[in-house]
């Protein structure tokens, strides 16, 4: 065995191997970016429809990955679009093409290049990986600005797992890749705080960035392995393929099924295309299939669209439960196709389901769909939103209006469980009239804890406010568990909370009996449950403890000393 | 026109995600906002103009704020560094 060994910074734990596959930087094509016959005016109309089709692509990209990875990640895609309106970049692209003689590319690339420059030569490696974000604007607006519709994902090979090498990887190229496939990510460039780093360690994929040594010569080999904790990477014997979650994870969940003290853990979904995540951090189904992303693009979806989108997602989780939320538009999602007014309060406005018993054809349609689709695999639904029983009520009817239309269409229906969202604190408080009206209850802990807190949780000034651990939330909880379990009906967690290690065991302690999160957050809770034994008398103890808090300090005091987590 | 003297105090400076609120706060005020560090002046809603001073944590900046809604603006901002440094908490 070749003895050779290439060092990088690991910066996503996990260890595998396989053949390279080796992205090349996109070259815009060069004859497009020499001066044209083209007058001033058609070059910067050129650049705004560029910038227009860019910001529109960003804001899809952020808003869905703010659903499937969170406000962290999503961040990334907020910077890119502040690029876009920034006079320093695209001002001067703009100043440049006024003086003539340069098409849109060449303004663009000049720009770019320098800004890159100047972030590469201040000192701090904070800013110098931000260079990485100038040229994945670039990349887009050069793509947008030649029609060229080629795709990451579209050179990716269409069968296959490999570990990907790129001089630079930028993090609409990485979303854009088959991540079920990708073995590794290695990059020349890039530290511990570059987004291949960030979003790796979201997908659980080992990544080594900051290989610049032999690279050439990494380049061109073969089959690797390598080693995202430890920072190294060697050549392997052909033929050789591991994934990194069967070397770490597969062990887990071997040795400790079924003690997870008979919590489900699930995942939250945005789109057929997270169903590779879910299969891959081994879910165990579906706890919230948002269905807002259908509904976000220029056109609405048909009913069969509908369907097809909803049967996929159920048939792949079959025999296990897939959990289809209602329409959640409004309050921070947006839906152009469904021609909102501006609200002064949107998220005590009309949104969820506020806005789907308003647009009752709409609604229908969906409920339609969804009935049709359950026939596929075991589906739930649930109405997000609601404050009072009189909304449940006419929800339900709408449902069973569905039902009968269906029916009479002669298509064939599913059955389905019937539930809510627990997120407006009326509901919270009413649980116990609830729960006999519902098959289960599924609380949403980020709304829950924005409107108990009074928060609005996209103010950043307020970002210390945003508290999921204070005791009255937790406490909140704790009752609505207790009123579903009186009433032998199940409660979920779906919220941001049900994917955080630290409160995992409380929640099991209240009697929750199935935790929803991100598919990157599912390896840490489940390890976390199965490390962790309490008896009955020590549960009672951690959530008597816990609803004792006064603050939210106490409360992850309290929850650190029952298991402190490393 | 008012002027401040700001001291960046949370742990990684005024990189990506701060810099990016800040300029998204920035954006909501229709006065001139300047940055000035040593030499240089950016334009205080440009994010690559405030990447470019390069402001890790301890560097010392002057906020340069002009405008029908001046005061408003630097009160807003300064709350903002402050609770950038709560955040790394």
């Amino acid at each position: 065995m070749n003895e050779k060994i290439w060092r990088g910074l690991g910066v996503s734990a996990g260890r595998a191997a396989g053949p390279i596959w080796y992205l090349k930087e996109f070259q815009a094509d060069a004859a497009r970016e020499t001066p044209t016959d083209r007058s001033v005016e058609e070059e910067l109309a050129r650049l705004q429809q560029a910038i227009t089709r860019t910001e529109r692509n960003l804001t899809s990209l952020e808003e869905q990955v703010k659903a499937e990875q969170g406000e962290e990640v999503a961040q990334i895609f907020a910077a890119h679009k502040l690029l876009l309106s920034d006079p320093s970049f695209i001002g001067e692209a703009q100043q440049r093409l006024q003086k003539g003689q340069l098409s849109a590319e060449q303004a663009l690339r000049e720009v770019a290049e320098e800004a890159m420059q100047m972030l590469r030569s201040l000192e701090d490696p904070y800013f110098q990986e931000r260079a990485v974000d100038v040229q994945d604007v670039l990349v887009q607006l050069l793509r947008n600005l030649q029609d060229t519709q080629e795709k990451v994902s579209d050179l990716f090979p269409k069968t296959g797992n490999y570990v990907v090498l790129a001089d630079e990887l930028t993090p609409a190229q990485t979303i854009a890749l088959p991540k079920e496939r990708v073995l590794g990510f290695i990059v020349r460039q890039g530290g511990k705080t570059s987004h291949t780093a960030i979003l790796a360690r979201t997908y659980g994929i080992p990544a080594l960035v900051g290989v610049a040594e032999g690279w050439e010569d990494l380049r061109v080999q073969k089959w690797i392995e390598l080693d995202g904790e430890e920072g190294w990477v060697r050549l392997s014997a052909e033929g050789h393929i591991t994934s990194a979650d069967n070397g770490l994870w597969e062990e887990d969940i071997s040795s400790q099924s079924g003690s997870l003290q008979g919590m489900i853990l699930a995942a939250n979904i945005g789109s057929p295309g997270d169903l590779p995540l879910v299969q891959k951090f081994k879910a165990q189904g579906i706890g919230l299939y948002r269905t807002e992303f259908l509904f976000m693009g220029e056109n609405l979806p048909s009913e069969e669209e509908q369907v097809e989108a909803y049967r996929q997602v159920i048939a792949s989780c079959a025999p296990q439960l897939t959990v289809i939320r209602t329409l959640d538009i409004g309050g921070d999602k947006k839906a152009p196709a469904l021609q909102l007014p501006q609200e002064k309060n949107p998220f005590l406005g009309v949104r969820a389901l506020r806005l789907t018993l308003r647009r009752p054809e709409l609604f229908r349609q969906q409920l339609r769909a969804i009935w049709r689709a359950a026939a596929s695999g075991p589906t739930a639904i649930m109405f997000p939103m609601i404050a009072t029983l009189e909304e449940l009520a006419q929800a339900k009817e709408n449902l069973w209006a569905a039902r009968d239309e269906v029916l009479q269409d002669g298509h064939p229906v599913g059955e389905l469980q019937i539930g809510m969202m627990i997120e407006i604190p009326s509901a919270a408080w009413l649980a116990d009239k609830f729960a006999a009206k519902v098959d289960f209850f599924s609380i949403g802990t980020n709304d829950l804890t924005q409107y108990m807190l009074a928060v609005d949780r996209e103010n950043t000034e307020l970002a210390e406010l945003y508290q999921p651990y204070h005791p009255a939330v937790l406490g909140m909880i704790a009752r609505v568990s207790q009123a579903a379990l009186r009433s032998g009906i199940w409660t979920g967690v779906c919220g941001e909370a049900g994917g955080e290690a630290l409160l995992a065991p409380f929640f099991s302690a209240v009697g929750i009996k199935e935790l929803s999160m991100a598919p990157g957050s599912l390896a840490k809770v489940r390890t976390t449950l199965a490390k962790l034994e309490l008896s009955l008398a020590e549960r009672e103890k951690l959530v008597e403890s816990v609803l004792a808090c006064a603050s939210t300090a106490e409360v992850q005091e309290v929850l650190q000393s029952f298991y402190p987590l490393s | 026109m008012l002027t401040r003297e700001l001291t960046i105090n949370n742990k990684s400076g005024l990189h990506a995600r701060p810099a990016t609120l800040w300029v998204q706060t920035a954006s909501r005020f229709r006065s001139k906002i300047k940055i000035k560090r040593g030499g240089s002046v950016v334009e205080g809603k440009s994010i690559l103009g405030i990447l470019s001073l390069g402001l890790s944590a301890g560097s010392v900046f002057e906020l340069l704020v002009e405008g029908e809604d001046e005061t408003e603006a630097v009160a807003t901002l300064e709350q903002l560094m402050i609770d950038l440094e709560n955040q790394d908490r």
